[in-house]
């Protein structure tokens, strides 16, 4: 066992033990460790967001003289008017751009992705019990989906079958989480057992 | 002009789906086609569970989600607020206290307008109260300690999570579970449903919740256009289903198509 | 309080301690259990151990430090296999703080004597999500000066990239949105760019149908895709030996979901 010398290191390792100690109790500890990290969080995100700014606006505009870029950097202006109940409607140009660029965008991308590939991708040779499996599971909880036919008879039969097969996805993605927490535990553990204690 | 290559398939595609929309919608705004919804498990569970609270004698907690009214977390906390409609007619038709917790603070003045509007329509506006809307804090975690607070202290009954929700949500159906609440959820957050199933009693999964909405609130627009949806899933499950049989008999005529 | 309610409410805290126990103790003494490769493992290693020295591979680091130990392992058992191979790396991000794990990820192999500029460069974060990486996926010189403040078209190792077509693969290290969802929305779908993934856990629900249709060509899986990936790699490192301390916490886990079920049926019967 070494410990480390280097002051980053108790800095992170002691922050984690801070962290863990709610596990207990929730202490004065406990909270310090949560403001400096959600301090140094937004600070962090403060910087490279101001230095985005300087290389995507301010320098190309300034030393490169691309001043069509004065337009975004308008409208990005003009999204703090909301601050200012005289002028707050003027906001509202930038997010009407915004949701409108965003809604656009993603129609064609999920249209495009996550529409007509996955139909495509669904359209299986029925001559495997995987694929069997996955065309009649997509489509019985497509079935499930639909709101303007009752569920009776050969429909809720179908619609059942989807619920069936959504609850066992749900217990995958449940089972996924539980292995991602244990990974960040384990990176926790990573920190504290081997770059701060050095028993790794 | 031509057009880029290989998106033919998907510019049909947009413009089929557009106009069933458009067509669907105008007609049901018209009065000319009057869609249908069924209704949907997930409400009679509501009903039960203020029934249970009522029984109990202790309040009914709802939240409408962390999501804001601006966002594209917006459509689900509309059909959460819906829902709160609902939900507030039944609280008064019981006379049993609800709390509504929220985190956005724009979606405050409209979840206060809805539940006095709720009461009015009950014929109970002396229900309502300064408090029963509870605006907690904007900052997630700030807003979950809040809630958990809130249902240990007053040991609420019925648990009603309807809108967009995160990190957050595990932590509040657990702080339900623990008070021993009846709890209904109902999400379209994808990555949170699995813990709604795992730890209430019902739960509206994803597209449920806006059906829900649209079916509380009758209103013909959105009931024009869930009907539209599901003409669109009739449409995928028929590609789906010939697609695939086409592939069995090795034709890959319409997955090509799909391609184009 | 009898046994079997006492079974159904057992304190939190007991559960939290045995976990630490069992997960932290394989750790420093590992038990070397056996760790099975997954064909979607091996697949991704075919995939990147058939390019060629010289080329350019694109990273996408779009995780922050609360999904980066899931995460990050993948990214740097990647980033070995490439610098072995001669291959060269470009990172962006479009999550703020995924520029600082490719500063990592670069420092390690610069104090190994490869340079920065000709070997690997970090473009930084890149701003706007969906729209950024649409805009990004079409034209690379969007990003008119890389993380450590030097003009893009000065380094050596962007010359002839203008859209992500130009690099031989692009891999998307993703915790959950903007990621892999944006990625094959806006570019893989539009310019037929070859995409892997190297995906948090917790995000593997959302990825698989991508994998599924073909638009991701092969996905690594949290930690578990990291030590896999080393071993076929034939470098076990940091996170094989976490594995078994996985193991174990799993098998507490699926204890406590069966004892806790058990009791709550006994409950019910009663």
């Amino acid at each position: 066992m070494s410990i480390s010398n280097d002051i980053w290191a108790w800095i992170s390792a002691l922050g984690m033990i801070a962290i863990f100690s709610f596990i207990f109790k929730e202490n004065p500890v406990y909270r310090f460790c949560e403001h400096v990290f959600v301090g140094a969080s937004a600070g962090y995100a403060l910087s490279v967001n101001i230095k985005s700014i300087v290389d995507n606006a301010w320098d190309p505009i300034t030393k490169e003289g691309k001043l069509s870029l004065l337009i975004p950097v308008i409208l990005g202006i003009l999204l703090y008017a909301r601050f200012f109940k005289s002028i707050a409607w003027l906001s509202r140009w930038s997010m009407a751009y915004m949701v409108g660029i965003g809604s656009g965008l993603s129609m064609f991308g999920v249209v495009n992705s996550q529409l007509l590939q996955q139909v495509r991708s669904s359209m299986l040779p029925l001559n495997s019990v995987n694929n069997i499996l996955m065309v009649f599971g997509v489509l019985s909880v497509l079935l499930y989906f639909f709101f303007s036919v009752e569920q009776k008879g050969a429909v809720k039969h179908g619609a059942s079958l989807g619920r069936w097969l959504m609850m066992i996805t749900f217990g995958v993605s449940f089972g996924n989480v539980v292995m991602g927490r244990i990974s960040l535990l384990l990176g926790a553990f990573e920190t504290i057992l081997g770059n701060w204690l050095g028993l790794l | 002009m031509s057009l880029i290559p290989n998106t033919a398939t998907l510019l049909v595609t947009i413009l089929t789906m557009a106009a069933i929309a458009l067509v669907g919608i105008n007609r049901s705004k018209s009065g000319a086609w009057t869609p249908t919804i069924r209704r949907l498990a997930g409400l009679d569970a509501i009903e039960e569970a203020v029934g249970r609270a009522t029984e109990m004698g202790s309040p009914v907690h709802y939240s409408p989600g962390i999501g804001a009214a601006t966002d594209d977390s917006a459509p689900q906390t509309f059909a959460g607020l819906e829902v709160l409609g609902y939900v507030t007619q039944l609280t008064a038709k019981y006379n049993t206290e609800i709390i509504v917790t929220i985190r956005q603070p724009n979606v405050f003045p409209l979840a206060q307008e809805i539940v006095r509007q709720g009461y009015m329509t009950a014929g109970r506006p002396d229900m309502f109260q300064e408090d029963t809307v509870q605006f907690l804090s904007n900052e997630q975690f700030a807003y979950a300690a809040g809630v958990m607070g809130i249902m240990n202290r007053r040991h609420v009954a019925a648990n009603i999570m309807m809108g967009a929700f995160w990190a957050e949500s595990l932590l509040f159906a657990e702080a339900g579970a623990q008070v021993g609440a009846i709890q209904v959820a109902g999400t379209a957050a994808m990555g949170q449903i699995p813990f709604f199933v795992a730890a209430c009693d019902y739960t509206l999964i994803g597209e449920e919740l806006y059906a829900a909405g649209a079916y509380l609130s009758q209103d013909r627009v959105k009931l024009g256009s869930i009907a539209a949806q599901d003409i669109v899933k009739g449409i995928a499950m028929v590609l789906i289903f010939v697609g695939s049989l086409l592939a069995t008999a090795e034709i890959d005529f319409l997955a090509n198509l799909l391609k184009k | 309080m009898d046994f079997v309610s006492r079974l159904q409410n057992v304190d939190r805290r007991i559960i939290y301690i045995l976990l630490i126990l069992v997960t932290a103790v394989p750790m420093i003494s590992p038990l070397n259990l056996p760790l099975s490769i997954s064909p979607g493992t091996t697949e991704f290693f075919n995939i990147v151990d058939a390019l060629e020295p010289g080329d350019t591979v694109l990273f996408s680091l779009d995780y922050a430090p609360s999904g980066a130990p899931d995460v990050h392992p993948i990214a740097a058992a990647v980033m070995e296999h490439l610098m072995d191979k001669g291959v060269n790396v470009v990172s962006v991000s479009f999550w703020d703080a995924g520029p600082m794990f490719g500063e990592q990820l670069m420092r390690h192999y610069e104090e190994l004597g490869y340079e920065y500029g000709v070997h690997f460069a970090n473009l930084g974060f890149v701003p706007g999500q969906e729209t950024a990486i649409k805009r990004f996926g079409e034209n690379v010189g969007t990003v008119s000066r890389d993380f450590r403040g030097n003009p893009v078209s000065s380094l050596p190792i962007m010359e002839g990239i203008k859209d992500t077509r130009d690099f031989a693969l692009v891999i998307d290290f993703v915790a959950g949105n903007p990621g892999i969802q944006e990625w094959v929305r806006q570019v893989q779908g539009s310019l037929g760019i070859t995409l892997l993934a190297g995906s948090s856990t917790v995000n593997v629900p959302q990825t698989m149908p991508f994998v599924d249709s073909g638009q991701v060509k092969a996905m690594l899986a949290g930690l578990r895709g990291a030590a896999e990936y080393e071993l076929v790699m034939g470098k076990p490192g940091a996170s094989v030996a976490k594995m078994d301390a996985q193991s174990l916490g799993h098998i507490v886990i699926i204890l406590f979901i069966v004892v806790g079920n058990i009791a709550f049926f006994l409950d019910k019967k009663r």
